[in-house]
């Protein structure tokens, strides 16, 4: 792992494997390539802005000849067999390289096999795997609860109690994600993780959890740290039931990201790791190489974008109120910069352009 | 008994956990309790005729991004709230015509109509849901909201005058006559002129249009659009309805009864996460208690058999 982005890795086998580029003798068919992408789940606008912004990025590779122009999209639903099946039908209608939100870390491994025994390239966005034949681009879970931990240890000097928000019990992500924040809280003798609830990625959920909790944990809470897009539900929860501001419900991620925009918070760290297709700007690059750029490693974690007060007006738009529902776009729709990705690649040949272009 | 039930759990509650007993923690249990008993009223009355409701959680997700979306878009929430209901109302419309005229099992017709509605979802809006909330729909959906005069969120209110309406239907209406005698016996409901189509149509148009309703308000709840936060509606309205004693035979039963129902759903998930349990810990607990429960009230014979 390159020296500038050894930090991102931290606990990273929470996640996934970090192995030598299974890639690293691979020759890509000549292009245009046929890319394709292969999700357990399209039923949010998170996806569906994921799958829209892949989209845009394959027809501006077919405009420069590197790609065919049409994506190809299947959705699981969240039936993991069906998933595998789709990859391998993927495989044998002809992509040359397949993207992938997988429902699981392992579940696919057969598919990836059959992928990397026929020279396609599989990348998993966001959610790694743990097979060898597979790429990652993702953020690190355990890395974005360790950044968490450190952050709310730091808002409150070391002292308090902190209950997490997760998305869905169980998955490889949120165990990470979980095992980070608590082992750096743990640090901080004064400080408790006195909860863990599941708001399965839902904001009502999310706030009746919260809602429960709070009627049934009378002790103080001084920070929660959630993901996704439950954050307005859980700050809305704190506001009705404890609107006293004893309570420090410090936002991490999105918690009623508006409230910076009308002047209410401003030292609320939000991260929004969001478009990944991001991380994909990079892999087309790799794949765009030709051939003659080989990946350091099998999985590339980016950094998480760290919006506050100072830089807020980059990644949401000034229209944006309490009630609205929206994503965080980055600055110039990037929330990493592309150069970050050429590290992990070697080769002289310059990278693929293409340019995020809004999608909601 | 179901009714005992939620008062004695309120006490163990306050027993288990000290300081649950506060103005807020019983306005959080009537609140969540309301969206649940809302959503809970089609699956009670489809059940009391022999039926089955699978498509409440796709009315819900349905209702929930078209109000956030339309009102967004600049639709009046009047407008908007006329739209919804009357489409989620067709759509309860045609699993009851399905069901009945048709002669198809409800649980298929449901579940297929279900599919459809959340399919229409995805390939309307690609799942790339925004809008927006009236700030009024987020004060009646709020803990510490009040309704004029009334100290309690409009949710628990429209809770109130919805339940008033629903047990006042089921005894002292024809229609709410018909409705047990139709889950009772349908033959002899049939024999004794009891329009079979028409009380079907009814009682699932009345199912989705309250979806609707659960919908639109869980849209203030979170203040944000979902297509699939009506999903813990599926397992927590069939909970509700045989917590609360009726049986899924058919026949007898009734809203009263979910009431009850509801309130116990949601203590005992309350009390769950008071003592740390997770969620997946909540379903397991509760589907024990579920299967509990049909086993006690599922040996009393079914009523055609009793007359």
């Amino acid at each position: 792992v390159p020296a500038d982005a050894q930090k991102y890795y931290g606990g990273y086998w929470y996640a996934g494997n970090v192995v030598a580029d299974p890639f690293a003798d691979w020759k890509p068919h000549p292009p245009p390539w046929q890319i394709c992408h292969n999700d357990s789940y399209l039923g949010n606008s998170w996806r569906a802005n994921l799958v829209a912004e892949l989209k845009a990025l394959t027809k501006q590779l077919a405009d420069q000849g590197l790609a065919k122009p049409d994506l190809i999209v299947t959705n699981s639903n969240g039936d993991i067999n069906l998933e595998v099946s789709q990859l391998k039908a993927q495989v044998a209608q002809g992509c040359d390289i397949i993207m992938s939100y997988p429902g699981s870390a392992t579940g696919l491994c057969s598919g990836i096999k059959d992928a990397y025994n026929k020279g396609v390239l599989f990348v998993a966005i966001d959610s790694p795997v743990t097979c060898p034949e597979g790429l990652n681009v993702a953020t690190n879970p355990y890395y974005r609860g360790q950044f968490g931990g450190e952050w709310i240890a730091k808002k409150l000097d070391g002292k308090g109690n902190v209950i997490v928000m997760n998305g869905q019990p169980g998955t490889a992500n949120t165990v990470a994600q979980e095992t980070g924040l608590r082992q750096t809280v743990a640090s901080d003798p004064g400080m408790k993780v006195v909860g863990s609830l599941f708001g399965m990625w839902t904001g009502s959920v999310a706030k009746s959890e919260v809602l429960k909790f709070l009627a049934t944990h009378p002790e103080p809470v001084a920070a929660v740290f959630s993901t996704g897009n439950m954050g307005g539900g859980v700050g809305q929860a704190f506001e009705q039931i404890r609107p006293a501001r004893s309570d420090h419900h410090r936002g991490y991620e999105p918690l009623q990201p508006a409230r910076v925009l009308e002047g209410e918070e401003s030292d609320r760290v939000h991260l929004r790791p969001g478009r990944r297709a991001d991380g994909l700007c990079g892999l087309h690059s790799g794949a765009a190489h030709d051939g003659r750029a080989e990946a350091e490693g099998s999985t590339i974690f980016m950094p998480l974008p760290i919006i506050t007060a100072d830089n807020f007006n980059d990644y949401y738009e000034p229209s944006m109120t309490l009630r609205s529902t929206c994503f965080a776009n980055g600055k110039d729709l990037h929330l990493v910069p592309d150069e970050y990705f050429d590290q992990f690649f070697t080769g002289d040949q310059p990278r693929a352009q293409v340019k995020i272009v809004p999608t909601n | 008994v179901p009714l005992g039930l939620a008062i004695a759990l309120f006490f163990v509650i306050n027993v288990l956990i000290p300081g649950y007993a506060n103005l807020n923690s019983l306005l959080s249990l009537l609140l969540l309790s309301s969206l649940l008993g809302i959503a809970a009223v089609g699956q009670t009355l489809t059940i009391v005729i022999g039926g089955f409701d699978l498509s409440i959680p796709a009315v819900i997700g349905l209702s929930n991004v078209l109000f956030s979306l339309f009102y967004g878009a600049g639709w009046s929430a009047v407008a908007a709230i006329i739209f919804i209901l009357a489409l989620a109302t067709l759509i309860g419309l045609a699993n009851g015509f399905a069901s009945r005229y048709l002669q198809l099992n409800p649980l298929v017709v449901t579940l297929a109509s279900g599919s459809i509605t959340f399919g229409a979802i995805w390939a309307g809006t690609h799942g790339a849901v925004a809008g927006s909330v009236p700030d009024w729909l987020v004060t009646m959906v709020s803990v510490i909201g009040k309704t004029g005069p009334i100290p309690l969120p409009g949710a628990v209110v429209l809770w109130a005058v919805v339940s008033v309406v629903i047990l006042f239907l089921e005894p002292r209406t024809v229609l709410g006559r018909w409705i047990f005698a139709a889950g009772a016996n349908p033959r002899a409901a049939e024999l004794a002129r009891v329009p079979m189509l028409f009380v079907w149509m009814s009682v699932y148009g009345l199912s989705a249009f309250l979806a609707g309703v659960a919908g639109i308000l869980l849209a203030g709840f979170s203040g944000a659009a979902d297509p699939t936060v009506g999903a813990a509606y599926l397992f927590t309205t069939v909970a509700a309805v045989v917590v609360g004693g009726t049986p899924l035979t058919g026949g007898r039963g009734g809203y009263g009864r979910t009431i009850a129902g509801s309130l116990v759903v949601t203590e005992l998930s309350t009390l769950l996460v008071g003592l740390g349990l997770d969620q997946a810990a909540q379903q397991i607990f509760l589907g024990f208690l579920i299967v509990a429960l049909v086993a006690l009230y599922g040996r009393e014979p079914h009523v055609s058999m009793r007359i």
